[in-house]
C-alpha cells in the first residue's frame, strides 16, 4: 500500500510539476511591483457592452509598471492600451484647445 | 514575419501623429555609383576601423544579420507622395546592393518606417504589446534599455537563427516545452571507448532549449543570421534641415544592415554622418563607402564566424575602394 501510493506521488508529481511552476501571480489591477521578470496575470473583466467576459490578460511586471507609469491600462479584450481609469486622473483637469473643421485640437491637461 | 505583426503596423499606424515630415520636400535619389575617398592617408586601416565600428554581430548565432526573404517596406506617418518615393527608395537600394526584394504589390511587410513625433510613446507600446520585435534580449532590463529612444532615427532588429538545416528560428522566441537527452556517460577509467547499448546514461532535462544542427567547424559552423523584422522610427521635428531623400538613404541603411549607430564622426564619409554629433558637412546621401559595405555584407559567406565575416567585408570594401590596387 505505501508503496503504490509512493508510485501515485511519483506519477502526479511529474504531472502536475509542470503547470505548477507556470502558474503565475493574480491581480485585478497589477502594478508591476515585484521581480520585473516574473509574469502577473489580471483576471478576466467583464466586457463593455457585452454580459460575456475577456481574456486573462498575463504580462511581464516590467510591462504592468510601464503601463501604470504612463497612466495605462489593457483594455477587458485584451487587445488594447487604454487609459487606466483606477489611477488617479481625478486630479488633472483637461480642456480641448483650438481644433475646428479640419484639425482635431489639442488636450491640455493641468493638475488641480 | 512574426505572427501579429499585421496587427503592429495597425498599431503604429495610430501611434505615429503625421506631423512636420509631410511638409519635407522630396528629392529624387541620387544614384552613387562612383567611389571616391579623399583627405585619408591609410584608406585600408579606415576602412577597417568603420567595419569594426559598425558591424554588429546577432546575440544568438553571433553572425552578421541580413535579409534572407524578399524586403517589404512599408512607412506610415507621412504624406502618401512621401510614402511612395520612401518605399521606392528602400527597395532600389535594396535592389542595388544585392539584397532580397520582395515585388509584390500586397506584400507582407517585415520593414516597418514610421514616422511619429511621440517616439518614446510608439516604443513604450512595442515593449508592452510586442516585445519579441525589440530583437533579442534575456531580461527585462535589456528590453527596457533596447526600447529607449536614443536617436531621432533609430532602428530594432528581430533576428532569425538558420541551422545547417534549414531550421528557421526566430531568436528570443521561447519555445515552449522541455527537451531531454540521454546522454551517454563514459565509463569509469574509460578513456571515451565505444559506447555500446549497455553503456550508462544520464538525462539532461532542458526547459525551452532548441535544437540547432551545426557543422562542428570553428570557421563555419552551418550557422547563419536572417533578419526578421526590422522596425525603424523617425522623429522629423528633430530632422527639420534634412530633405526626405537625405532621410530615405539613412533609413535604407538601417534597413539594409544592422549597424552600431556612431556616437562620433566617421573618417570615412557616410551618411551615418548625419546624426552624429558635430560632423562638418555631412553626407547628403549613401556613400560609395556606405554601397560597398553593403553589397559587401550581401556577398559575405553568410555561415562563416564573425571575424571571418568582418575580413570577407574589409577585403572586398578595400577592393572597391581602391585602398589595395
Amino acid at each position: 500500500m505505501a508503496q503504490r501510493s509512493w508510485i501515485l506521488a511519483a506519477v502526479f508529481g511529474v504531472l502536475i510539476l509542470p503547470a505548477w511552476a507556470q502558474e503565475h501571480a493574480v491581480s485585478t489591477h497589477p502594478d508591476g511591483t515585484g521581480d520585473p521578470d516574473a509574469t502577473t496575470c489580471r483576471p478576466p473583466q467583464p466586457l463593455p457592452g457585452s454580459r460575456m467576459s475577456g481574456p486573462q490578460v498575463c504580462k511581464l511586471n516590467s510591462q504592468w509598471a510601464l503601463l501604470r507609469k504612463n497612466g495605462q491600462d489593457i483594455s477587458a479584450d485584451g487587445r488594447d492600451i487604454i487609459a487606466d481609469t483606477k489611477a488617479g486622473s481625478a486630479g488633472m483637469n483637461c480642456t480641448m484647445m483650438g481644433g475646428g473643421a479640419s484639425s482635431a485640437g489639442q488636450m491640455q491637461c493641468r493638475s488641480q | 514575419m512574426m505572427p501579429g505583426c499585421r496587427s503592429v503596423l495597425a498599431l503604429l499606424a495610430l501611434a505615429c501623429a503625421p506631423a512636420t515630415a509631410q511638409n519635407a520636400p522630396a528629392r529624387p535619389a541620387a544614384t552613387t555609383e562612383n567611389v571616391t575617398v579623399t583627405g585619408i592617408k591609410d584608406v585600408d586601416k579606415a576602412v577597417t576601423d568603420f567595419v569594426g565600428a559598425m558591424a554588429v554581430p546577432t546575440r544568438v548565432a553571433g553572425k552578421l544579420a541580413r535579409w534572407r526573404t524578399g524586403i517589404c517596406p512599408i512607412v506610415a506617418g507621412v504624406r502618401p507622395e512621401a510614402v511612395k518615393l520612401l518605399t521606392k527608395l528602400v527597395r532600389d537600394r535594396a535592389a542595388a546592393v544585392g539584397a532580397p526584394v520582395n515585388d509584390r504589390d500586397s506584400c507582407k511587410p517585415n520593414i516597418e518606417i514610421v514616422f511619429t513625433t511621440t517616439p518614446q510613446a510608439l516604443l513604450d507600446t512595442i515593449f508592452i504589446k510586442y516585445p519579441h520585435l525589440l530583437g533579442y534580449h534575456d531580461n527585462s532590463a535589456q528590453a527596457t534599455k533596447l526600447a529607449t529612444v536614443k536617436w531621432p532615427i533609430q532602428s530594432w532588429y528581430s533576428t532569425a537563427t538558420d541551422d545547417l538545416r534549414g531550421n528557421v528560428l526566430v531568436d528570443g522566441i521561447k519555445p515552449g516545452g522541455v527537451l531531454t537527452l540521454d546522454m551517454p556517460v563514459a565509463a569509469p577509467g574509460g578513456g571515451g571507448g565505444m559506447q555500446t547499448s549497455a553503456s550508462p546514461t544520464v538525462t539532461m532535462t532542458m526547459p525551452g532549449a532548441q535544437i540547432v544542427n551545426v557543422t562542428g567547424g570553428r570557421f563555419n559552423d552551418g550557422v547563419s543570421s536572417d533578419f526578421n523584422h526590422v522596425v525603424i522610427v523617425v522623429e522629423p521635428a528633430k530632422l527639420l534641415d534634412s530633405e526626405l531623400g537625405t532621410l530615405g538613404d539613412y533609413i535604407a541603411l538601417l534597413a539594409l544592415t544592422q549597424i552600431e549607430q556612431p556616437e562620433h564622426c566617421q573618417e570615412l564619409p557616410t551618411i551615418l554622418n548625419l546624426l552624429a554629433p558635430g560632423c562638418p558637412a555631412p553626407p547628403k546621401t549613401l556613400t560609395g563607402v556606405d554601397l560597398a559595405y553593403l553589397r559587401a555584407l550581401y556577398k559575405v559567406t553568410p555561415t562563416a564566424n564573425f571575424h571571418g565575416q568582418q575580413r570577407e567585408i574589409i577585403y572586398q570594401m578595400d577592393k572597391s575602394l581602391g585602398a589595395k590596387e
